[in-house]
């Protein structure tokens, strides 16, 4: 039903634009004739609230991008004003290559404004506040942004952004994208043993007795209540379906669930986090009593353990719940079905973006989604949660949906249960939207045992379809890659290297992939990050995340994938005593440097040695025995005390070291995962150049011919291949 | 095929007694108070709920062992650790939840008429417990 709205004199004319009850349907009257004639000019067909997005416009043009956030007017039916403004900031590249052009953004910090100011006039609405940023230290930074509209038209909004002790600010003009705050795109797939309608949930808020008497009739899907939580949900039209017929398979796990995930989600390559989920419809839980899960998390909350968390979650369709399920209810059972059915996918998609069930954040009693009706029944009296539950999130879930730090909510970032990050440095968290020419990624083994030496590949790839000459000195100690590590208790350090280098970039022309072989696209190279000036980084067993950021030339900003590794426990009482000798400076500091024949470290080289030997069958054994092996292959040479001349003071011994590398090799052949390529390449090199130093070129020319079998079926590319045996020729 | 009463006489024996040497007494009585081929018997559902990690639990049922498990810890995801489903005499019955490394006890009297669901969580210091005549569900 429309209903007219008459304004009769100013403050009523702007209540009425302002009103959110209203359908914004006026009609001219005669009291209309009061109003100057341009009266038309401030008409508004919508809300205020919203998503902007727009550059800065001052001081620097273009160099930042501002995703604005409003929320203080009513932008959808049943849909709470939280009073809040938020932003995310992005910094913005370009790169030309004669005609070509690549744009694209890194994500840089998430800031919200609590109870902003808010002052409506005729034509426009101003907003100020103060910003509190969710990461790093700022000076106390003030916003003020006006709306205006015209005709119609709402916008663009320019914000503008001040900080105290400065005298200039940062302008954005943002323009509105959406009344919605967020836009996730969902992506349902089906098990063939459930793949009957309803598939997707559609509930009348009236179909069922047992509700709030002033419950406002409307039909709710999966869309239409995440639209009045502010988010934009779009389901993918297309289901896969997965044959689940096999009578052998009866219950699904969470390992399961995830595997399903990584073989139908048409998102889950590529790079993360992103506005995307997925969500399986599926039979039976392992858990009978269990109706759906959101399993991508942690193994110790019950997930499958298999990071980045929150990128997927299921609805168990043979649960007792949905025993009545059918598409039109027309009994109270039914009815209940459908609406659990709804419960059962809101509340589960909502652990995606993030949240806890209501009691674990202390909130036994909140009228929310993300409460269990059985729970609060049992505190508020029987049928009480339907009978009171107004089909929604509670306000401080809401709050975090629309305005929480960005990678605290967007699915595959912070891990589910998690969100602290007032202590991170900036670009730990960020990621990159848009096309950049240059893809920089971090790999690993994945696990390593308790006290293992841990190093990470890096790697830059041309992803753009031109040569690019790009500095390939991709260790942080030249100051051109920096690497944030996030440590088991969720602190996150900027791994900090022992020696800084200044050195003249070491540039390389990357081939584009369509115009070469694969590998000359890419460059490689492994970096050492056990220790640093900060000591141990992976002294704590448990799961580390890992990102590094490529800032080659300094012309721009390149984030890697976000990369975890595990660190092993200790498997007896006798490797926790070792350990309180390993994890010591002198320690940390011989590894780095590969040994050292220095008196200073003297104690530390005794320790690894003692270490190589103890844990010979296994891969701190064959890592360490490798450093033993680079200390003893060169001669060292320090400065006399008395004749303050360099003496040498130990001879290279090739022959020792060459033992101590078959420690290595022989670890390495019974378990291959030991050294990845790249260190495999580092060891193999060191015994092919210890056996020329030995005189011995046949067994050399042998070494790197095995080197170049094993990489071959290792799938290391041709070039670099090529390039191992080009060193055989000049032996 | 011709039965004779030897080979009755054989099964009887043998499934009356080969359990008993097998599993032991007690599971025996436990074995034979799930069979729900008697009216008066009903199903009592125990779930563990929230709170426990890494806990020793025992359990009781009018002091038959019905569970017995070490490291028993909630999924925060689901707000559900473990659960048992067993076949239980109408009427009075005790059930005693002991959770062995935290040296806490309680005993929970009931009176069983129908299917009982029973939800045990674990709040510092106490356990408590819900009853519910619907199964509990997990999301």
């Amino acid at each position: 039903m429309s209903r007219k709205v008459k304004p009769t004199k100013n403050q009523d004319f702007q209540t009425a634009l302002t009103n959110p009850a209203a359908d914004y349907t006026l009609v001219p009257q005669k009291e209309l004739l009061k109003y100057p004639t341009d009266w038309w000019q401030c008409l508004r067909f919508g809300p205020v609230s919203g998503r902007y997005e727009g550059e800065m416009t001052a001081p620097d043009v273009g160099k930042y991008l501002l995703d604005l956030r409003v929320d203080i007017d009513v932008r959808h039916a049943n849909s709470p004003v939280m009073n809040r403004v938020s932003g995310d900031l992005y910094q913005m590249y370009n790169y030309t290559w004669g005609t070509y052009k690549y744009k694209w953004r890194v994500y840089k910090e998430s800031w919200i404004i609590d109870n902003p100011t808010v002052k409506w006039s005729n034509c426009s609405v101003k907003i100020t506040g103060n910003l509190r940023f969710w990461t790093g230290f700022h000076l106390i930074t003030s916003a003020e942004i006006v709306i205006p509209w015209s005709g119609g038209t709402i916008g663009p909004a320019t914000v503008k952004i001040s900080s105290i002790f400065s005298s200039a600010s940062s302008v954005y003009s943002c323009t509105k994208k959406s009344n919605a705050f967020r836009e996730v795109k969902l992506e349902v797939d089906i098990c063939s043993s459930v793949n009957t309608a309803p598939i997707l949930p559609e509930y009348d808020t009236d179909d069922h007795n047992n509700r709030p008497v002033d419950l406002p009739q409307r039909v709710l899907t999966i869309e239409e209540s995440y639209q009045e939580a502010g988010i934009d949900m779009t389901i993918n039209p297309s289901h896969s379906i997965i044959d689940d017929s096999d009578s052998q398979f009866t219950t699904w796990s969470p390992a399961e669930l995830h595997d399903a995930m990584e073989q139908y989600f048409s998102q889950y390559a590529g790079t993360w986090p992103k506005w995307h989920m997925w969500c399986l419809l599926a039979g039976t839980f392992q858990s009978s009593s269990v109706g759906g899960i959101m399993f991508d998390a942690a193994a110790a909350y019950g997930g499958a353990g298999d990071a980045p968390d929150r990128q997927g979650c299921a609805v168990f369709r043979n649960h007792s719940w949905f025993n009545s399920l059918v598409q039109n209810p027309s009994t109270q059972t039914q009815a209940a079905a459908m609406r659990k059915y709804l419960y059962t996918y809101v509340h589960e998609i909502g652990h995606a973006f993030n949240f806890l069930h209501s009691w674990d954040k202390s909130r036994p009693d909140a009228l929310s989604w993300m409460n269990y009706d059985w729970k609060y029944d049992n505190r508020n009296g029987s049928g009480t949660f339907w009978g009171n539950f107004r089909m929604r999130f509670d306000d401080e879930e809401l709050i975090h949906m629309r305005h929480g730090n960005r990678a605290s909510v967007i699915m595959g970032a912070d891990p589910w249960a998690s969100g602290g990050h007032m202590e991170e440095p900036g670009n730990a968290m960020s990621n990159i939207i848009g096309d950049a020419p240059v893809e920089f990624s971090v790999k690993s083994k994945g696990y390593y045992q308790f006290m293992e030496p841990v190093s990470i590949e890096l790697r830059v790839k041309n992803i753009s379809e031109l040569p690019l000459n790009l500095d390939t000195q991709l260790h942080p100690e030249f100051g051109g890659v920096v690497i944030y590590i996030q440590r088991p208790d969720g602190k996150i350090l900027q791994y900090a290297p022992v020696l800084c280098k200044i050195a003249t970039p070491e540039l390389k022309v990357l081939q584009p992939l369509a115009v070469s072989l694969e590998g000359n696209d890419r460059h490689s190279q492994n970096v050492f990050l056990s220790f640093g000036s900060d000591g141990f980084y992976f002294n704590e067993p448990g799961e580390y995340a890992i990102r590094a950021v490529y800032q080659g030339d300094g012309s721009m900003l390149i984030p890697s994938n976000l990369h975890r590794i595990t660190i092993g426990r200790p498997f007896s009482r006798e490797e926790e005593k070792t350990a309180q000798d390993f994890f010591n400076n002198s320690t940390g500091m011989a590894l780095y440097l590969n040994g050292s024949a220095s008196p200073f470290l003297k104690s530390a080289m005794d320790t690894l040695e003692e270490v190589a030997n103890k844990y010979e069958k296994s891969p701190l054994g064959a890592q360490v025995s490798l450093v033993l092996a680079k200390n003893l292959s060169a001669p060292f040479y320090r400065i006399d005390e008395k004749t303050k001349k360099m003496v040498k003071t130990s001879d290279a011994k090739p022959a020792e070291a060459l033992s101590f590398t078959e420690k290595s090799l022989n670890y390495q052949k019974s378990e291959s995962s030991t050294f990845q390529n790249i260190e495999y390449h580092d060891l193999r090199k060191v015994r092919t150049d210890l056996l020329v130093s030995m005189g011995k070129t046949a067994e050399a020319k042998n070494e790197v011919k095995e080197l170049v079998s094993d990489l071959k079926k290792r799938g290391v590319n041709q070039p670099v291949l090529d390039t191992i045996k080009a060193y055989t020729k000049g032996l | 095929m011709t039965v004779t009463l030897q080979t009755i006489l054989q099964k009887v024996l043998v499934l009356t007694l080969l359990p008993l040497l097998t599993i032991g007494y007690e599971e025996h009585r436990l074995m034979h108070t799930t069979n729900n081929f008697q009216t008066d018997m009903t199903t009592l559902s125990i779930d563990f709920q929230d709170g426990f990690d890494k806990d020793s639990i025992l359990c009781t049922v009018n002091e038959l062992t019905v569970f017995n498990k070490k490291a028993v810890t909630t999924s925060k995801l689901t707000g559900l650790a473990d659960s048992i489903n067993i076949e239980v005499e109408k009427g009075k019955a005790h059930l005693e939840i002991t959770i062995v490394n935290r040296n806490l006890s309680k005993l929970i009297k009931l009176n069983i008429t129908e299917e009982s669901y029973i939800g045990i969580s674990l709040a510092g210091d106490s356990i408590s417990y819900i009853r519910s005549a619907e199964p509990f569900g997990y999301g």
